[in-house]
């Protein structure tokens, strides 16, 4: 019953080496940042990531893909609706920093926001819309086949993989794991989208309003609205 | 009146758990609200150990849900990742706390919908023998 000290040791290595082969594979944070962006935890992409062809659709089964990023600047994350932590709890601070926008004093124009879920063998589009319009109206879940979510999300530089209840992972992404209860290990920083569809920014949690809205004001005044 | 008499059993039934428990303090419990579609859900809550030695906690259970857990999320290069704990140690004269992006119970599968202002009993079981039950609130948070 009781998970050995060396076991719990030998999980915790595991995800040392995950996050190890991520940076090994170039992943973008060792890239040099662009713009000094004075937040901790904050991070600017130099060159933006352009963002690989991808074709996915909202919870109102409408296709989003790179199309759908033109035009306005995109707030964006990764994950799962059965995640009960860490997404809710970037999902709460996002709507509480919606409230600032559109209004004075600065009178920022909403970005729009999107939820990617990696988890499409569980996050069917009812239940997505359901978890995104829970936390704000306009927020937008985004699902799709497998292979185009881990072909956007790899193309992002960015990483997840299952895990069994054991905490053993499951490499395999494309297909549902075979147990019910599997988590999603994933990457939970904020990801800043110029109108131009490129990655242009991440923020790490924990998130505060104060902290988005200064990157966020940056990236505006150097990439344009 | 209704809601009243709920909080007065709920009082009746904390207090009478609490009879020769001393060592544990249980501060502050409450559930994130989510929408129904959501199969698993976190408690938080603080912990105090106001004894002079550690403390385990080893295990929790909750009629409102089939299965629950000890969790700790980790953060590393921006990767977030929950671990389940074989248990949860209290230094002795020391608080910890169980909040977003860190420690958390995992109640999973509720057996029925909770909403804001709903009140879960979660039966927290110590390696002292002490065996608590806190009625934690849900949230919206
Ligand atoms: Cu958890």
């Amino acid at each position: 019953m009781r998970t050995s000290g060396a076991k719990m040791w030998v999980r915790a290595g595991l995800f040392g080496v995950v996050v190890l082969v991520m940076a090994a594979a170039g992943f973008f944070f060792l890239k040099k940042p662009a713009l000094d962006m004075n937040v901790p935890g904050a991070r600017s992409l130099a060159p933006p990531v352009r963002i690989p062809p991808f074709a996915l659709m909202d919870q109102r089964g409408r296709t989003f893909n790179n199309d759908s990023l033109a035009g306005n600047w995109t707030l964006a994350m990764i994950g799962y609706t059965y995640c009960p932590d860490i997404c809710p709890t970037t999902l709460r601070e996002m709507s509480s920093l919606y409230k600032q926008f559109d209004r004075p004093p600065d009178n920022i124009r909403a970005p729009r926001f999107v939820f990617f879920s990696v988890d499409p063998f569980r996050d069917r589009p009812e239940e997505l819309g359901e978890y995104v319009g829970y936390f704000h109206k306009d927020f937008l879940g985004v699902t799709g086949k497998p292979e185009e979510i881990n072909r956007l999300v790899t193309g992002l530089g960015l990483f997840y993989i299952y895990q069994d209840p054991q905490g053993v992972f499951i490499r395999d992404v494309l297909h549902k794991p075979a147990m019910d209860n599997y988590a999603v290990v994933h990457y939970s920083g904020l990801l800043f989208i110029t109108p131009r569809g490129e990655l242009a920014a991440t923020l790490q949690p924990p998130l505060a309003t104060d902290d988005i809205l200064a990157v966020f004001r940056k990236l505006r005044a150097y990439y344009g609205e | 009146m209704k809601q009243s008499m709920k909080i007065l059993f709920l009082f009746c039934l904390l207090a009478a758990t609490r009879a020769g428990a001393t060592e544990i303090l249980v501060t502050d419990p409450w559930i994130r609200e989510a929408p129904p579609s959501v199969r698993t859900l976190a408690a938080y809550m603080t912990i105090s150990n106001t004894s002079t030695h550690a403390v385990g906690l080893e295990s929790a259970t909750s009629d409102d849900f089939e299965m629950v857990d000890i969790h700790r999320t980790e953060t590393q290069e921006g990767m977030s990742h929950m671990m389940k704990q074989t248990g949860l140690q209290i230094k002795g004269g020391e608080n910890v706390r169980l909040e977003p992006g860190g420690y958390h119970l995992m109640l999973m599968q509720p057996r029925r919908h909770l909403q804001a202002d709903d009140t879960i009993i979660l039966k927290l079981h110590f390696d002292n023998g002490e065996d608590i039950s806190v009625a934690a609130v849900v949230r919206k948070q």
